[in-house]
């Protein structure tokens, strides 16, 4: 049973949940996590990696940029340009969630709605690719 | 040749070949993440996502520095870089950016 793609979901809409309340900091948070558990997801059922796989080669590294080099050398394999927004989407996103969570600056409704058309973006290109 | 001085690099060759272009440049040693503001955002694409020759960049970067991050953004990004660690304008950069101003 992976419960992943649940978390992932329950992520997205807790995104939705919070940015209608006005909370965009947190909104941003959501958004991100919907994308890696998806991610994670996506590792363990289609690539058949096991939890200890995942801790012993994120090891000594961020765990982030680790998940997101893995897919694109994964989008890679079928198009580079899919490769290339894919990074690129979950970069930014990345940057997002870094200022939302960590940085002493004010989070606008206008950067929690962009979140969540990069994350639909992302979740897209994953869904396609991995018809999930 | 480590990360910082590909980023650096390959700064040096986009403002030679794009001589109205700026770049400014920012290292996040906690996410250990590269951050590259380009201006003006005319240089990305019609969807202000992604400029002619990133896919080869990005593409040398995650195979170089498998343990890094990068992006390449624009003005329209909403973000903000605080610690800059090197910038490089083209040689036409001010010129044009000029021009702008003048047409606008």
């Amino acid at each position: 049973m992976f419960v992943l793609k649940i978390k992932s979901e329950e992520s997205y809409k807790a995104g939705e949940i919070l940015q209608n309340n006005s909370l965009f900091a947190s909104s941003i948070h959501a958004y991100y996590y919907s994308c890696l558990q998806l991610m994670l997801y996506i590792l363990m059922k289609i690539f058949g990696k096991t939890q200890e796989d995942i801790d012993e080669e994120s090891k000594n590294k961020s765990f982030h940029n680790w998940i997101i080099n893995i897919f694109h050398s994964e989008f890679l394999k079928n198009d580079g340009l899919r490769a290339t927004r894919f990074y690129t989407k979950i970069q930014k996103l990345k940057k997002y969630r870094i200022d939302a969570d960590y940085k002493n600056v004010e989070i606008s409704e206008s950067k929690s709605i962009t979140a969540c058309n990069i994350t639909n973006e992302i979740l897209k290109l994953l869904q396609e690719d991995y018809l999930i | 040749m480590n990360a910082s001085e590909f980023i650096i690099r390959t700064i040096e060759n986009l403002t030679e070949e794009n001589p109205y272009i700026k770049c400014v440049y920012e290292y996040d040693n906690f996410d250990l993440t590269h951050y590259v503001k380009i201006t003006p955002k005319e240089f990305f694409d019609i969807n202000g996502e992604l400029f002619t020759g990133e896919e080869g960049i990005l593409k040398e970067f995650v195979s170089r520095f498998p343990k890094e991050g990068l992006l390449f953004f624009s003005e329209d990004d909403e973000i903000e870089l605080d610690n800059p660690i090197y910038k490089r304008e083209g040689i036409y950069y001010q010129k044009a950016l000029n021009s702008h101003k003048n047409v606008s």
